[in-house]
């Protein structure tokens, strides 16, 4: 039978009816009227040469033609629009990593950490993060060179090798660690050639607990530490969350489970920290002493004494005997806790660092939360101060250097500048030019890590990858093949290289499964090691006290490490998470101090207009850098605390002229680099903007931002500090608002956030922002509050004292890191006064951005109670077709940031924001999308944890976690069910979708708790018994379900 | 309009004029070459239009990134400067409609000027929302057209929606409004034009006046449709105006009090302007016998009124956050406005709208010609300052402490608000020079009652009567 649409078809075109006509009237029509026409022939030529004139005019204003050029022959493996992982490792010569790298179409876009790793279990920080920009870093090395001027890599090895033959004197080889044992193996077939010394040169200040373990243990080497197995952690000045042996990379993870805790886990470890400085680690402590930096070892010492005294060693005298209240508790922690606590300092003392090991010793630490079978490989230090003395006095006839920046970090900085230039052979193998390579003659640059191939062993027993994941962007080559030319095996692949070294190690049987299985996992770890047993030779500590001083400096490392991070627009832009300055370094200085300087009115907490702070000029050992004032609460007094890594002079358009050299303040004694000294300061007269991304850090006491309670209320009762959220029922409220309700049948996404978890490193801030097409916007915009995160790590302090003009207050301040992005509202305030539908609500409860319909009125912005809305107040990416704030010149960063190399890092799956619109956190929504097409091909339902947020990824100790609410398998479930679980302002019944739990402090007090604990006497907080989700009453006697939308619409789609 | 009244009632016209001596005062600015004053307020007033255009402009080539907003503080002068503005606005719809509708004779000398006025300051009061938009060359999204996205409607919810409906059909009945009063005055001026080029052009203007009386009872009923008309647009406009505000969560600016307060700070600060305008005016044309201060004094007791309902309105402000417990609520007025880092703001609001209109309570400031001035400039400077308050002090310290942060204007901020001036000014000028600054008809309507030659014949006649043998007439008459 026809179908009945075609004979109607057939019907038309009968008819004449149809598309194709049997006459065409028009002809008639023209015929007729062509004749009685007033326009002549003429008339016609004249318009039409008009016409077309003009439109070739119009068409001839040159318009940009940009060239896609597809592939002639497609590689198998790449298919557009998909993005391919692979794994791989990072290694910066302080801080190493397993990572994944994501590329899209040939380009890594981005790098997490590989949850799989046994030794950085998926932990990928900050610089981790941000380090793919690095590769597209146009002010890179682009080709080998010869005494500045280009040159080609056969030319270059064989002017350099005829150059090393030629040279009388020293020869060094100065690298930063080296973990590699390829690069080991490189390195020795050189040295052999050219009878180079090797020197292992560091500016992370861990010389003396590797000069220590010689002495205690016999092994110069930095053991591993297990922060999960100690109760009780005392930590002196060691930041192990932020710089200290490999930092959060190798602690955050273990750190974090021992600090979480849950209705089944009512147990969490005690962190004591001991600082002169308000650290990320000490910030995150249960109870902080803060003491001078010079009193850091006295301090170890006293509690050497009392554990000594308690367990039978022998003391040491000239110690200072004050009685410490803290000291004594801490000391009686650990002693109650032996073998389950751990001690660690991060001061580069020797004396200091045996009492360390003769405490963990004397506390059996050794073999439980310490492990000497497992070496950390990658904290290497030779003493440098000889090897400068060489250089400085003509000694040298070839410096040869690879990754280290010695005229920047080093205390001889400038002096080591002049004697380089006497040296006749100065060969850099830096990927970029730095302070130090402008020195070279021959420059033979490496290539980036996502350009090479490499392995290392940072930890003993566990040998990782570096595969390549693009070609070279420049004319580079990695160092070790640099090496192995220069050696005089110009054929010799570095892969290749590796091979053989691997196969040397692990024997040639069954290699290429070995070697596949090893780059398909970016590892390969060996589950046992031969066991080490350490014995302590604890005798003959004594104790000689740091010079003191009226007022001290102490200089210490941040995100940008030793500097080498400077030129990574990404980090430079992360607020430091404890001082939230990004772009810049400063002089920060205790409120108490500030108040007796009359620098009260530069507190921006109370004052937020005072913009410009005065610079002071630091004076120490001789040398003084000029940064502005930062007031910071937690700060010892008379300590004036500047971060180094700023100041970098001869490195791109980025890192230059930001902040000041804080390495020229340390000094070298007896070959190990101070970072603290003695100083002076005067005010200079100049004024300057600090970049602060958050002004207040005070929660007024009305307000319950942050619910917090102690390990003892909660061990008591889970739904401790968060008992109001019982009594009442905001969420459920009903005819509280004008508009009708949203509806989620299928997925509501959702968050939920541990605030016991965060330890706010941050990583999750550069992760979401390169994920997410976040523009970089300089320091001018920063300091107008222009930060554009989509996620911010909030920072609050809190004091016990509560009147500022006290001059106790914020002098030992509790510290609160509180993740905050768009809370995903379900009753938004944003969504109803858009004008133009541009915000809206997703079916899925997400809270959605049509870019392209915004219109940029800013309603949403300012009706947002969580702020966390963006907007785009020039063109930072360089987004618009239409130029014209291109020209903005305002920022070198956001100049450098929209140049087409930089711009290769940007993600294809998320819209690059043009001016004039609003942005904000979109839950990862290609990711959601991602994975439920993913689903949907494979004819399954979404698994209840698949979606991951890019946070949640970069957050390793899982303090992110992202799910679909409606899902009662999902972990976000159970966790927003939970009685820790509170949401923000959820009071004004906006139903935001983040949900945060409550943080418990293992302290006495919990000083965020703004609630009356009196209040709810007698309501009976615990009366609603153990079962979360039961039914609680709204207050009118009305009963309604408590838990949202959860009818078990696990379904896909 | 020939109902009786009182004699002993202070004559709205002074000098004893005549129909053509009304004519001819009101007319004249309009025919002979302007005084010098005029040329230096008119050069002032082009080189802010010129600041005003150079610096739209620049915020558009550039984005609003030149103006000194950040992440918390999206809005400040701009919706400032709008909601000013439109504020200023709201006088010459309430003397032309209300006060039409009351007939208020005394508005009469004022109407038209204040219409003038209004038209003009809705315009810069649309500059605002126009420029203050990330995109503006996408603004035709927030008109309700039929388009292919699926069609894809505005946001009826959203306030800005209503705001753009609400000035936009305020500023055409005003034009309207104004427009059809000034026919017959047009009309006269185009009898009287001497040059060909000035006869036409007010001849197409007055579109064909002849003053028959059909006519006349034709534009005596569209004066009183247009009353009827805008009468609720007076209080509409800025009711929507204040639900920009009020129906956001924002603490300061969710609340309900919003619409009476911001209508009668409207028309608070739209009498200041009157009065700051029109005192120019009469000095500079010689138009005292018009604008008497009789004409003053009553504008002056609008002014007490309004200015102290605002008063009343801050205070039941305060009192609401006190009383509701609110901690978000009462920190937004206590560490926000009465204390804290912008606190100055709210002071200078309080003294210039609260403080010192209540001066006015005395009889001699009512009808000094400066004080009146001077209070005008004051109210004005307030009524910025009570945007400002608003608007900068509720959302630069709201909910999240993270976030707070402070405002400071950039150059931009100050050179277009500056430019509003100059576009302002410029076509004030311009309508003083071209049109009758007063209604003609409208004055001449009311010459016969309220004139000052009728008054004393009035008085005569009371003088005669018996009872008031013994009273001096002068206690009883004003002297204007």
């Amino acid at each position: 039978m026809k179908p009945k649409h075609l004979n109607k078809e057939t019907d038309q075109l009968q008819n004449g009816n149809g598309d194709i006509s049997a006459s065409l009237p028009v002809l008639d029509y023209l015929n007729d009227n062509i004749k009685k026409s007033k326009s002549s022939r003429r008339d016609f030529l004249k318009t039409m040469g008009f016409t077309i004139s003009a439109a070739t005019l119009a068409a001839s204003c040159e318009i940009p033609v940009r060239k896609a050029l597809p592939y002639v022959n497609k590689p198998v493996e790449i298919t557009p629009g998909q993005a391919l992982y692979y794994a791989s490792s990072y290694f910066d010569g302080s801080s190493f990593a397993n990572i994944i790298v994501k590329t899209r179409d040939g380009r890594p876009i981005k790098v997490d950490g590989n949850p799989d790793s046994p030794i950085t279990k998926g932990a990928a920080n900050a610089a981790v993060q941000a380090s793919v920009i690095s590769l597209y870093d146009h002010t890179r090395y682009k080709s080998p060179m010869i005494k500045g001027e280009d040159s080609s890599w056969s030319n270059v090895i064989s002017t350099l090798q005829s150059d090393l033959e030629k040279a009388s004197g020293k020869k060094y080889l100065i690298t930063g660690p080296v973990i590699s044992p390829s690069l080991k193996a490189a390195i020795a077939s050189f040295k052999e050639k050219y009878g180079v010394e090797h020197v292992v040169y560091s500016a992370d200040f861990n010389d003396a607990l590797l000069q220590a373990n010689e002495q205690t243990f016999g092994k110069k080497a930095a053991p591993t530490y297990r922060f999960d197995q100690a109760n009780v952690i005392a930590s002196f000045s060691a930041d192990f969350l932020g710089s200290w042996l490999g930092g959060d990379d190798f602690y955050s993870v273990d750190y974090s489970k021992g600090r979480k805790v849950s209705a089944e886990n009512r147990s969490m470890s005690k962190h004591y920290q001991v600082d002169s400085y308000l650290s990320l680690t000490g910030s995150n402590a249960d109870k902080r002493l803060t003491v001078q930096p010079s009193q850091v070892k006295a301090t170890i010492f006293q509690l050497y004494n009392l554990i000594a005294g308690k367990l039978g060693g022998a003391s040491v005298s000239g110690v200072p005997t004050t009685e410490n209240a803290f000291l004594t508790e801490l000391a009686a922690d650990l002693i109650s806790n032996q073998g389950k606590s751990l001690v660690v300092s991060g001061i580069n003392d020797v004396e200091a660092q045996k009492a360390v090991n003769a405490m963990n010793s004397m506390l059996g630490n050794y073999g439980s939360t310490i492990d000497f079978s497992r070496t950390l490989n990658f904290i290497q230090a030779d003493n440098f101060t000889t090897v400068a003395n060489d250089i400085v006095n003509e000694r040298v006839g070839a410096v040869l250097m690879h990754g280290v920046n010695p005229v920047y970090s080093s205390p001889f900085g400038a002096k080591l500048a002049e004697g380089l230039k006497k040296v006749g052979v100065v060969a850099s193998f830096d990927m970029a030019p730095s302070e130090t390579s402008a020195y070279a003659t021959h420059v033979l640059p490496d290539s980036h890590y996502l350009e090479s191939w490499a392995d290392y062993e940072p930890v003993t027993g566990s040998f990782a990858i570096g595969q390549p994941t693009i070609r070279t962007i420049f004319n580079t080559q990695e160092f070790g093949q640099s090496l192995l030319q220069l050696a005089g095996n110009a054929s010799e692949d570095y892969r290749e290289f590796i091979q053989s070294t691997w196969k040397a190690n692990f024997g040639d049987s069954n290699f290429n499964q070995l070697w596949t299985d090893a780059v398909g996992a970016g590892s390969k770890h060996n589950e046992s090691v031969d066991a080490v047993s350490v014995s302590a030779n604890v005798g003959g500590l004594t104790f000689t006290a740091p010079k003191s001083s009226d007022l001290e400096v102490v200089v210490f490392e941040d995100k940008l490490g030793d500097g080498k991070h400077a030129t990574n627009p990404y980090l430079q832009e992360l607020p430091d998470p404890v001082s939230k300055v990004s772009w810049g370094n400063y002089a920060a200085v205790s409120p108490a101090f500030a108040r007796a300087n009359g620098w009260h009115k530069f507190n921006r907490n109370v004052y937020p207009g005072n913009e410009k702070v005065p610079v002071l000029k630091v004076t120490s050992n001789n040398a003084s850098v000029e940064v502005p004032l930062l007031i910071q609460p937690g700060m010892a007094n008379n300590t004036i605390a500047i971060p180094a890594g700023y100041g970098r002079m001869s490195s791109g358009l980025v890192a230059e002229g930001i902040g000041a050299n804080g390495f020229t303040l340390t000094k070298s004694e007896n070959g190990l680099v101070q970072n603290f000294a003695p100083a002076s300061f005067e005010v200079t007269g100049k004024k300057e903007e600090v970049a602060q991304q958050q002004i207040h850090y005070t929660i007024p006491e009305d307000r319950i931002t942050v619910k917090e309670t102690t390990l003892e209320e909660f061990k008591k009762n889970p739904k401790a500090g968060n008992e109001d959220r019982f009594l009442s029922n905001f969420r459920n409220a009903v005819d509280v608002t004008l508009y009708p309700e949203h509806d989620f049948p299928g997925h509501h996404w959702g968050m939920s956030i541990d605030l016991n978890a965060c330890y706010g490193c941050g990583s999750c801030v550069v992760a979401c922002n390169i994920e997410n097409n976040v523009p970089v916007v300089g320091k001018q915009e920063v300091a107008n509050q222009r930060d554009m995160s989509w996620l911010r790590i909030d920072r609050y302090f809190a004091s016990e004292d509560q009147d500022p003009k006290s001059d106790t207050y914020l002098e030992d301040p509790s510290v609160v890191f509180m993740p905050m992005m768009c809370q995903h509202c379900d009753n938004a305030p944003c969504e109803n006064v858009c004008p133009v539908n541009a915000t809206n609500h997703s079916s899925e409860g997400l809270n959605q951005m049509a870019y392209n319909r915004c219109i940029g009125t800013r309603y949403c912005a300012n009706n947002c109670p969580f702020k966390v809305r963006r907007f785009n107040w020039f063109d930072y990416w360089g987004a618009d077709a239409w130029g014209p704030s291109n020209d903005l010149k305002k920022d070198k960063a956001t100049v450098e940031m929209r140049n087409d190399l930089s711009r290769m890092i940007l993600n294809p799956d998320v819209t690059v924001r043009s001016r004039g619109v609003i942005e904000k956190c979109s839950f990862c929504v290609q990711r959601i999308q991602e994975k439920k097409l993913d689903a949907k091909l494979k004819g399954e339902a979404l698994d209840a944890n698949a979606v991951k947020t890019a946070c949640q990824v970069a957050c390793a100790t899982d303090a992110i976690i992202f799910g679909d609410t409606n899902n009662k398998e999902s972990d976000v479930h159970q966790l927003q069910n939970s009685d820790r679980s509170y949401f923000v302002l959820e009071e004004f019944h906006v139903l935001p979708s983040v949900s945060y739990l409550t943080k418990v402090t293992n302290s006495d007090k919990a000083l965020f708790n703004h609630m009356d604990a009196s209040h709810f006497v007698g309501h009976g907080a615990g009366e609603h018994g153990e079962g979360h989700g039961g039914e609680h009453g709204n207050g009118h006697g009305e009963e309604h379900e408590t838990e949202t939308h959860d009818d078990g619409h696990n379904s896909g789609h | 309009m020939s109902q009786f009244e009182s004699p002993i009632r202070e004559p709205l016209i002074t000098g004893s004029k005549t129909y053509e001596q009304i004519t001819d005062d009101i007319a004249k600015p309009t025919e002979g070459t302007p005084p010098v004053i005029w040329f230096v307020a008119m050069a002032i007033s082009l080189s802010l239009l010129g600041l005003f255009f150079v610096s739209v402009f620049y915020i558009i080539y550039k984005g609003i990134g030149v103006w000194g907003l950040d992440k918390t503080v999206g809005w400040a002068w701009d919706i400032t400067n709008f909601v000013w503005w439109v504020g200023i606005g709201h006088a010459g719809t309430l003397i032309s409609a209300i006060l039409l509708l009351f007939r208020q004779k005394w508005r009469t000398a004022v109407n038209r000027a204040a219409e003038a006025m209004t038209i003009f300051a809705v315009m810069c009061a649309g500059v605002f929302p126009l420029i203050h938009m990330g995109r503006i060359w996408d603004a035709i999204f927030i008109f309700p057209y039929p388009n292919t996205r699926g069609p894809l409607w505005p946001n009826w919810n959203s306030p800005l929606l209503w705001d753009v409906f609400a000035i936009s059909t305020y500023l055409t009945v005003s034009v309207l409004f104004w427009y059809s009063g000034l026919i017959p005055d047009v009309a006269t001026l185009r009898d009287r034009a001497k040059g060909k080029f000035r006869k036409a052009a007010y001849n197409l203007l007055s579109f064909g006046w002849t003053g028959t009386a059909k006519q006349w009872q034709r534009f005596e009923y569209l004066a009183l449709v247009l009353a009827g008309l805008a009468t609720p647009l007076v209080l509409s406009v800025h009711t929507i105006v204040s639900f920009d505000f009020a129906t956001s969560v924002v603490k300061g600016w969710h609340t309900t009090i919003f619409p009476p307060y911001f209508v009668a700070g409207a028309v608070f600060s739209g009498f200041a302007m009157v009065l700051t305008l029109m005192l120019i005016v009469r000095e500079v044309f010689n138009l005292k016998d018009y604008i008497t201060i009789g004409h003053i004094e009553s504008m002056n007791k609008i002014i007490l009124l309004t200015g102290s309902i605002v008063g009343v309105a801050y205070l039941t402000e305060l009192f609401m956050a006190f009383y509701s417990a609110e901690p978000y609520e009462m920190f937004a007025f206590q560490h926000n406005r009465i204390q804290g880092p912008m606190a100055w703001a709210y002071y200078i609001m309080m003294t210039c709208n609260v403080l010192s209109p209540q001066i006015f309570w005395f009889k001699f400031a009512r009808r000094n010609v400066v004080i009146t001035f001077i209070m005008s400039l004051f109210i004005n400077i307030g009524m910025w300052f009570e945007r400002f308050v608003i608007i900068v002090t509720s959302i630069f310290q709201d909910f999240i402490p993270s976030s707070w942060s402070y405002f400071k204007p950039s150059f931009w901020d100050i050179a277009l608000y500056l430019g509003t001036f100059g576009l302002f000014f410029t076509l004030f000028f311009l309508f003083a020079r071209t049109l009758p600054v007063i209604a003609i008809a409208e004055v001449k309507s009311i010459l016969s009652t309220s004139g000052n030659k009728n008054r004393e014949k009035l008085l005569k006649k009371v003088e005669d009567e018996p009872v008031y043998q013994d009273v001096e007439i002068g206690e009883l008459s004003h002297k204007g």
